[in-house]
């Protein structure tokens, strides 16, 4: 790749990037009345690191990774810093066209823009990636990386979970990536740092899961657009302090019920979220529908649900078989798109409309991102079958669309309310 | 109530059932020097060997020796022994269902002894490939099938074919290791002998001593090694649907996750992926509820006992043991 | 012996006259004449019995005559009465039978535990009291009556029966059980008793079926301890373990006593009782301990071999699979 920006166009992302995220904190701030305070810790906190480019982690080596199924209980273990990668910044995706072909994903673009020579303050001494070999564009984003620098660890997933050897050559390729781990922090794996890792992330775990269940509830507590923000900051924020900041969420979303104050009426419409995933700031369709007087009350991404939801499971805290419960906990559970068969995904999403009393359905893929486009047909299909509407937005990272895509949210929205009035 | 629910199953149930397990071991193997007994017809190993302390008998012992009966019999007064025998067996698994293996079953509580030793001693367990798991599973059925047949063989002997000798009347028993190692744990070694006394005696006996050896190799290394052959599994696997202890799935609420199957000594896969089935009893199951403490969707999987829910998978329950196991 | 046959039953104490007569000692065997009459029989743990209606177990007796268990000869039962008593002291009318054959005693044993019977006489010849005690003691037990090991050990001790002059009786084992049988080369001991109290100074033969025999003069405990002879020895092909092999026990004595019987006075009394049982070869002689321990220490040592190859062999991937070439 001879494509290397010159800093004063490198300048000129960074500040376009600065001044979204700035725009898109204060939508999700101001545009919508009444958020619970403990949201400004996660206002504050995304301020700070977008837009001021401090650095929220403690210290110790920054690993970055490019996908939820990499393990990152292995990298802390190994006394690193898992930093995820994936950005939702329209600037850094314009600056990644320099990489990829004009029609693929948004996502790998904008990370790879991400990575560019001169990056945000808190992201410069980052050189240590982990890739993990999911779709086709993030497969040779890897290699991309490694000519901007970076030193890649290519960790190897299989393309499909359900047979045994699929199950036994990940869990071979995440022993191999216990050593990766050490060379790039220069730290060991240990029985007790693994057990510990497990555990603090299992912590986080928990107090997204006491999240989410209060988003089960009926009038909602929680937009989706909040929700959201809090996941992402989980890509990045100190583990502890991110648990903290959840706890006081649910602690005050939980004073909020008591006291009947909630976050949207009774009759808005529920929506499933569903696709590829948004990333701040690139929260344009979480927002287009809350605007429009719907609310976001569960999701089935990976920037938030199948980040956060499953948990490894150990039998025998010792080190042979903690690390093969961790590469289970990414592989089983993952509803990826990227796998030969999707019927997980599909009882994920049913399910999650059976216990959020869910209205409809928002399905998001970004253009270029095949699997997600092709799995759209199943999905809406199997939605269809259990009376759940479905609305399809292909979009980008662009805000070109958002005219057009709120008029069809609008629209949506309100055929699910008449939906609503004329079953009642 | 709703506490009492959520503290039960927030229960460590590893550690529930290790004290469980232990009651019941000093109960079958210690409380006959108490004069208590529970009868001979229970369907776990409490080995009848065990002259001195048993406080009950497994049902196999007294299955081989009311199966000796020559034809006519079977449908006269003696056939009589035959049915109460198995009539009590099937009312004691009606009520635990297959937990028996789980929680009572002295051999299965040595087992786990010695799987808890190799824990300690920091070495990795083996599992089977998927392929020799499903051969394998098979040959608890075929032992079950000898055990009842050759005893009867020896009482209607068939002209023309080779007779059964007498020293094969409980054939089971003289390759079971728990002949061997429950009374070893009353001091009594009797049993750790070869039979030279006749052909046959000395086949079985070396075959029950090399299986011995084998036994304290396998269940070292692998979870829970021998109940993958146990008859009394295979026994009660052909009532586990109709008994009133009940392991439930949700299948809509599972992911899929498979920390269930990790964590099942018993290598039991559909307990993970079969999302369909509602009672998910496999023949192999021994119910110790390990996978229902492993899962952390809410409500997925559950013991039931008549229909009452007893102990469920809950995501608070989950995440405290979590944080609580692994001390070690 | 032909004068037995026509003797009068006396009661209460069965006077036999025609059997004191007899010089040859008198017992009871469960060991049938005839094949005919062995093809009536079943094992059980207390030796030969028969199926009674509804399937309660019926001993057979046989009365014998002559010291060789062996070779000793089946009499004719003389007509009358004998004592015996159930396992809780219960009164049992045993029915005399003869056949062909032989004759003896025949009763039901509905209880577990332990059955003593008795045929006794009494005469006087010589101016000497002769008292004979013909005893067996038979145990009934099924396993599918169960273990109770209390109820077990409530009945494994042995009784004496009231009114019997002269008796033995066979001394149990710390850890006897119902299962337990008398074995070769180990010790056996009975207690010879007179209505209860130990007699010292008697003469206890044992005698086995291999004519195999000796003398113990008993102390003043009563008590006469043999170890049982290893009299088996054979082929290892023809070895059994079950083989059964009977031994017959004879105890006298005699003391001054003056009185009268029917008229006839004597000076002393002399009194002699039997006690007949079976042993077996014992479990060391053909099991080892040695062996045992080696064929398992042997299994689990390849055990440890095939787990170690086993796990080298996963650490090759490429060597998981193997194909045949052959095929
Ligand atoms: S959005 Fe789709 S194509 Fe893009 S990185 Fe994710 S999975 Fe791959
Ligand atoms: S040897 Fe085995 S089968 Fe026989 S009684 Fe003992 S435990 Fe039961
Ligand atoms: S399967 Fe295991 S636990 Fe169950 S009876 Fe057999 S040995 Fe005991
Ligand atoms: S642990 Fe629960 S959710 Fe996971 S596979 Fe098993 S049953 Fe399903
Ligand atoms: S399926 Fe569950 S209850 Fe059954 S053996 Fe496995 S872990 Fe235990």
């Amino acid at each position: 790749m001879s494509a290397v920006p010159q800093g004063g166009r490198r300048a000129a992302v960074l500040a376009q990037q600065i001044r979204e995220s700035a725009q898109a904190l204060a939508t999700l701030e101001r545009e919508f009345p009444d958020n619970p305070a403990a949201m400004d810790y996660f206002y504050k906190l995304f301020h700070r690191v977008y837009c001021e480019g401090e650095r929220a982690q403690p210290e110790g080596t920054l690993v970055g990774t490019t996908c939820v199924q990499v393990p990152d209980e292995i990298v802390r273990a190994a006394g690193g810093i898992p930093v995820r990668l994936c950005s939702g910044s329209h600037a850094f995706d314009q600056a990644g066209a320099d990489f990829m072909p004009a029609k693929s994903c948004s996502l790998v673009k904008a990370t790879l823009g991400l990575l560019q020579d001169e990056r945000p303050a808190w992201l410069e001494t980052l050189d240590r990636v982990v890739n993990l070999t999911t779709c086709d564009q993030k497969k040779k984003a890897g290699q991309m990386m490694e000519d901007l620098g970076c030193q890649v660890h290519h960790l190897e997933f299989p393309p499909s979970k359900d047979s045994e050897p699929a199950r036994a050559f990940w869990r071979a390729s995440v022993r191999d990536f216990v050593r990766a781990a050490e060379r790039m922090t220069g730290g060991r794996v240990t029985r007790t740092s693994l057990r510990e890792s497990i555990r603090a992330v299992s912590r986080a775990q928990a107090a997204y899961r006491r999240l989410q269940r209060l988003r089960a509830e009926s009038p909602a507590l929680l937009l989706g657009k909040d929700a959201f923000l809090v996941t992402n900051a989980y890509f990045f924020d100190d583990l502890e302090r991110w648990t903290g900041a959840v706890d006081a969420l649910v602690a005050e979303l939980e004073a909020r019920r008591e006291a009947g104050v909630s976050a949207a009426l009774r009759r808005a419409p529920r929506i499933l979220f569903t696709g590829s995933p948004p990333v701040f700031p690139n929260l344009k369709i979480p927002v287009l529908v809350e605007q429009a007087g719907g609310v976001i009350v569960a999701d089935e991404t990976c920037s938030a649900n199948r980040m956060l939801n499953d948990a490894v499971s150990v039998d025998e805290w010792n080190l042979y078989d903690m690390v093969d419960a961790v590469a289970d906990r990414y592989l089983k559970p993952c509803t990826c798109p990227i796998f030969t068969s999707n019927g997980d995904r599909l009882r994920r999403l049913l399910d999650l409309a059976r216990t959020h009393a869910v209205d409809g359905v928002v399905y998001q893929a970004f253009a270029g991102c095949q699997v997600y486009e092709m799995e759209h047909h199943s999905v809406s299909r199997a939605l269809a079958e259990a009376g759940l509407p479905c609305l399809y937005v292909e979009t980008d990272y662009s805000p070109d669309d958002v005219g057009q895509l709120s008029t069809r949210v609008e629209a949506f929205i309100e055929s699910l309310r008449s939906r609503r009035r004329r079953s009642r | 109530m709703k506490r009492l629910r959520a503290f039960v199953n927030g229960v460590d149930i590893q550690r529930f059932r290790t004290w469980f397990q232990l009651f019941a071991f000093v109960l079958l193997v210690y409380s006959g020097y108490l004069y208590i007994d529970l009868g001979n017809s229970l369907p776990v190993f409490a080995c009848g060997f065990n002259d001195a302390g048993r406080g009950g008998v497994c049902y196999l012992l007294p299955l081989q020796h009311q199966t000796h009966i020559p034809w006519e019999s079977l449908f006269s007064w003696r056939a009589l022994g035959l049915v109460t025998g198995f009539l009590t067996f099937f009312a004691w698994l009606l009520v635990l269902n297959k937990a028996w293996c789980g929680y009572v079953c002295p051999l299965g509580a040595i087992q786990d002894w010695m799987t808890a030793l190799r824990r300690r001693l920091r070495l990795r367990y083996s599992v089977y490939s998927l392929e020799s798991f499903t051969r394998l599973k098979k040959v608890k059925y075929i032992l079950l099938v000898l055990l009842i047949l050759i005893p009867f063989a020896i009482s209607n002997p068939v002209e023309g074919l080779p007779h059964v000798p007498e020293d094969m009347a409980t054939p089971f028993c003289t390759i079971c290791p728990a002949r061997m190692v429950i009374p070893a744990f009353t001091g009594d070694f009797s049993q750790w002998t070869l039979d030279f006394s006749t052909v046959t005696a000395l086949v079985m006996t070396s075959l029950g001593m090399a299986i011995l050896g084998i036994f304290f190799v396998g269940a070292l290394v692998n979870k829970r090694f021998f109940c993958f052959f146990c008859p009394m599994s295979a026994l009660q696997a052909l009532f586990s649907n109709i008994a009133l202890l009940k392991l439930r799935k949700d299948g809509d609420k599972c992911t899929r996750c498979g920390d269930c199957y990790r964590v099942c000594d018993m290598q039991i896969k559909a307990i993970a992926d079969d999302v369909e089935r509602k009672i998910l009893i496999e023949d192999d199951c021994m119910m110790c509820l390990k996978c229902v403490a492993a899962c952390p969707e809410e409500g997925c999987l559950k013991a039931t006992f008549m229909g009452i829910p007893v102990y469920e998978a809950t995501e608070e329950g989950f995440f405290r043991r979590q944080q609580r196991r692994g001390g070690e | 012996m032909p004068e037995f046959r026509g003797a009068l039953p006396l009661a209460p104490l069965l006077l036999l006259p025609a059997l004191a007569a007899a010089t040859e000692p008198l017992w009871f065997s469960d060991l049938p004449p005839t094949a005919e009459w062995t093809e009536k029989t079943l094992r059980a743990h207390g030796g030969l019995v028969e199926r009674g209606r509804g399937g309660v177990s019926v001993k057979r007796l046989w009365l014998r005559a002559g010291d060789d268990p062996a070779h000793a000869s089946y009499l004719p039962m003389p007509a009358g009465e004998v004592v015996a008593e159930g396992p809780e002291r219960e009164p049992v009318a045993p029915k005399p039978f003869s056949a062909e054959a032989g004759g003896g005693i025949r009763f039901e044993m509905p209880e577990e535990g332990f059955y003593n019977a008795y045929l006794l006489s009494r005469e006087v010849r010589d101016g000497t009291l002769e008292t004979r005690v013909v005893k067996a003691e038979v145990l009934m037990h099924s396993c599918a009556n169960g273990h109770d090991r209390r109820f077990t050990e409530g009945r494994m001790p042995p009784r004496v029966t009231a009114g019997v002059p002269f008796e033995l009786v066979r001394e149990r084992k710390p850890d006897e059980d119902f299962h337990s049988r008398a074995a070769s080369g180990e010790p056996i001991a009975f207690l010879a008793l007179n209505q209860g109290e130990p007699v010292a100074g008697a003469e206890v033969r044992l005698i086995s079926n291999t004519g195999w025999g000796k003398t113990v003069i008993t102390g003043p405990d009563g008590r006469a301890e043999f170890r049982m002879v290893r009299d088996y020895f054979t082929d290892w092909p023809e070895f059994d373990k079950r083989r059964r092999q009977d031994y017959l026990v004879l105890a006298e004595y005699r003391r001054p006593l003056e009185g009268e019987l029917d008229g006839r006075p004597y000076a002393q009394a002399h009194y002699s009782a039997t006690l007949a049982g079976t042993y077996y070869p014992a479990e060391p002689e053909y099991q080892s301990y040695l062996y045992g321990l080696g064929v398992m220490l042997l299994a689990a040592t390849l055990s440890v071999g095939g787990v170690y190859h086993y796990r080298l062999r996963q650490r090759r991937p490429e060597r998981r699979e193997t194909f045949d070439e052959k095929a």
